[in-house]
């Protein structure tokens, strides 16, 4: 078939002359058929000759004939009875037949065979040019009409085509019945990353991961298809992993068709491919959820706006010791005391306004009667375009928390009230032991042996000394405890003020701070005051023995808390063994003798409590003799830039 | 050295020691005997209020300046100071806490009651002279300096 497009509506007569048309000629005598099949050739043609009606019913079984040509007078089957015989058949119906009659035939017969069906009545013997025209018009006749038909299939095939072809969300492909590749369209193309060309004629297998090669599963899935009820359009839908061209799996979604022609035999596979790997990550991802929800132990539920139970989890059943049947479609106000009934109003009235309630603490009612307490959070459940439906509601059971923070607030009071036994009784004692011994001192004194002077000096400086541990003890206590009252801290102030108050007392030598610019801090001043303090005034101390001491005071980023700053002091003082590290932030905890440095050991540890109350973290670097460095953050109250600069506040000398 | 008979210190102080060191504070500067001790506060109140082994003295009517620890048996000194302030003959008297430690609840809570200052024990003369001093008594221990 010539595969030139017609140019419009008109055939063009060389292409229909090559459209195939067969001429069957039935004649009980083969002289005549001979003489009419060197008649009737042409281009295109096939004579098909029959001397019996048999034959000719043989041939007519598998051929169209664009004309038949019949003798009336057979023996056997007759002409006539032959052409009804035709007419009988769907298929040929409308074939022309061209009845061929000796001169003796009755205006009868002629009668009889038009009716029977034939379309025209030729006397023997027959004009050859007049057969021929006649012959020749039916072909014509008979070419037009298949051309006529080709057209309409081209065209229908041509838009199918052209449609398949475009789908890009499908790959849409035909297999031979031995499962290769006959066609590809661009959704294919799209779906695997193979190009037509180097697809075409490869086996189906090749879509298929090599483990299920090994085990046959393409051949599988084919064969489904054909299992399904024979010689209709059968189809079997499978999910299976494939892999595309570059290597990568995905999800795809098969439907094979077995498509069969008329007599059933095997023509094609058509396969419709889809990439169902998002839906089936969605549906995992809603099914690990689900899993998610019903073994919380949280108990999950959700509720519609007006306040009826939608959903009700496991660990609802036990937190409230209904089960789901009993309060799915009721009210979740069962679940509140009467006198609470406003809250899940309010409630409701936050998740209409599109509001979450995040972790309230409040009491729900158990079935049966009593009181559970519980932290609460509720969300708005929203569909695809925003509209509230309800709310999801997680409910957790604080029984415990709640209990265990009774017992500290218990043993914080305890705490106070041991510190405050402290603070007044252990100090009585010490008052008298100190005193008496200054009474000793300041009435006999001048009379007593030096000896006795010297001890009673080792008396007044214990006492004192314990007079200060039970003052840095007690301070800890009470810094440790107190509430945190946080502002936006400006360190470089604070920092200059706690300068100035040490130098003042500490004026016999100078002490060069240098002192970057400093970000500000949230944190309550007090107490930061106090962290500063004890850092200088260690800084101070341990750089005693330097003869040109140094400070400075620095910030970095912190890593960790982005939202955090690191502030640091460096001193180039004694410093610190770095293996003894852990040792310097534990209360009473020295790293050096009462001799060499005076203290008591408690103004680190306060550092790292106050500095951990304000959920920073504190650290050090020192090396023995090479000075140290103190790490602490804070969060930062975000605000200017980064430039140290030295500020040179030298201590008068 | 000119004392005035009516100038006459009240103090409330259960710790032997403590009361033996304080007078021997003031005895330093001569104003020893114009120190009233009592050793709880019941009997802090019983000599305010004319009470009991008082209801034949006038004391009160001499009370100049209190001087009160906080923690005494019977009654506290944070309840003597609170009868003390609500009483219209008694309320005008300045009372001085003397406090063991710096521990802010009670000062806190005393200056709630009304108290006029405190001092941190043991007591010495300097620091009460200052608390005097913001008491505006400050004739009271300037006029008897030691001789």
């Amino acid at each position: 078939m010539k595969t030139t497009k017609p140019t419009g509506d008109v055939p063009d007569v060389s292409a229909l002359t090559e459209i195939p048309a067969n001429i069957l000629l039935v004649d009980d005598d083969p002289s005549i058929l001979i003489a009419m099949e060197a008649l009737l050739e042409g281009p295109g043609r096939t004579i098909l000759t029959a001397q019996t009606g048999q034959d000719a019913l043989r041939w007519l079984l598998r051929h169209d004939c664009a004309v038949i040509i019949l003798d009336v007078r057979m023996p056997q089957m007759d002409g006539l009875e032959l052409a009804k015989l035709i007419r009988q058949r769907e298929r040929l119906r409308f074939t022309p037949i061209i009845f061929l009659s000796g001169v003796d035939t009755m205006d009868a017969d002629v009668v009889r065979g038009l009716s029977s069906g034939a379309v025209d009545y030729l006397v023997k013997p027959v004009l050859p040019d007049i057969l021929r025209h006649k012959v020749d018009a039916f072909v014509e006749l008979f070419q037009l009409r298949e051309w006529a038909k080709q057209q309409v299939e081209r065209q229908s095939e041509e838009r199918f085509r052209v449609l398949v072809e475009g789908i890009e969300d499908y790959a849409i492909v035909l297999l031979d019945p031995d499962g290769k590749v006959a066609t590809w369209n661009r959704g294919a193309e799209r779906l695997t990353g193979y190009q037509g060309e180097e697809i075409l004629g490869q086996p189906y297998s090749c879509f298929y991961p090599s483990e299920d090669v090994v085990s046959r599963q393409p051949e599988n899935d084919l064969n489904k298809a054909m299992d399904v009820v024979t010689g209709q359009a059968a189809r079997v839908d499978i999910d299976r992993q494939m892999v595309k061209k570059n290597g990568s799996r995905f999800i795809a979604n098969a439907m094979v068709t077995a498509l069969r022609d008329e007599r059933a035999a095997l023509q094609a596979y058509a396969v419709v491919i889809r990439d169902v790997t998002e839906r089936k990550r969605a549906e995992q991802a809603t099914a690990r959820l689900a899993a998610i929800v019903t073994s919380s132990t949280d108990a999950i539920l959700s509720k519609n706006l007006d306040g009826t139970i939608t959903t009700w989890n496991s660990g609802a059943e036990r937190l409230f010791g209904y089960r789901s049947e009993e309060v799915i479609g009721t009210s979740v106000t069962r679940l509140l005391f009467p006198d609470r009934a406003q809250e899940e109003t309010q409630i409701l009235d936050s998740i209409r306004r599109g509001e979450r309630i995040e972790q309230r603490e409040t009491v729900r009612r158990h079935k049966n009667g009593y009181a559970i307490e519980v932290s609460l959070s509720v969300s708005p459940i929203k569909d695809a375009s925003g509209t509230i439906l309800g709310a999801s509601s997680i409910a957790r059971d604080i029984k415990d928390r709640k209990r265990f923070e009774r017992a500290l607030r218990e043993a914080n009071k305890e705490l106070e009230a041991f510190s405050y036994s402290v603070s007044h009784d252990l100090r009585a004692p010490l008052r008298s032991i100190d005193g008496f011994a200054k009474v000793l001192v300041e009435d006999f004194g001048p009379s007593l042996p030096s000896e006795a002077q010297r001890c009673l000096g080792i008396i007044q400086k214990s006492a004192g000394r314990m007079g200060e541990l039970i003052d840095d003890l007690l301070e800890f206590s009470r810094l440790s405890r107190s509430e945190l009252e946080r502002h936006a801290v400006d360190t470089e102030r604070l920092i200059r003020e706690v300068w100035f108050d040490l130098r003042r007392s500490d004026q016999d030598r100078t002490v060069e701070l240098i002192l970057g610019n400093l970000p500000k801090c949230w944190a309550d001043r007090r107490l930061i005051k106090q962290v500063w303090v004890n850092l200088l005034s260690n800084a101070l101390k341990y750089s005693r023995p330097r003869q040109e001491p140094r400070i400075e005071i620095g910030w970095q980023d912190d890593e960790q808390q982005p939202d955090d700053v690191v502030y640091w002091i460096r001193d180039n003082g004694v410093g610190f063994d770095q293996q003894y590290v852990g040792k310097l932030f534990g209360v009473f905890q020295r790293l050096h003798r009462a001799d060499e440095f005076e203290g008591t050991g408690v103004g680190l540890a306060l550092v790292d409590r106050i500095v951990q109350r304000h959920g920073g973290r504190v650290w050090a670097e020192g090396r023995l003799n090479e000075g140290a460095t103190f790490y602490f953050t804070l969060e930062r109250v975000q605000e200017h830039d980064s430039t140290g600069r030295h500020l040179g506040l030298v201590g008068r000398g | 050295m000119i004392v005035p008979e009516d100038i006459s210190v009240l103090l409330v102080e259960d710790n032997e020691d403590d009361v033996e060191l304080t007078i021997r504070v003031f005895q330093q500067y001569h104003l020893a005997n114009h120190i009233h001790v009592v050793r709880d506060g019941a009997e802090a109140l019983d000599c305010l209020f004319k009470k009991g082994a008082y209801a034949e003295r006038n004391l009160c009517a001499q009370t100049r300046l209190i001087l009160l620890d906080l923690k005494l048996p019977k009654v506290d000194g944070l309840e003597v100071l609170r009868r003390c302030k609500s009483e219209e003959r008694t309320k005008s008297i300045p009372v001085v806490v003397l406090t063991s430690s710096r521990e802010e609840q009670d000062v806190i809570e005393s200056y709630k009651l009304g108290v006029n200052s405190y001092i941190v024990k043991p007591v010495d003369f300097h620091q009460f002279v200052e608390a005097v001093r913001q008491l505006n008594l400050y004739w009271l221990v300037l006029n008897q300096g030691p001789a």
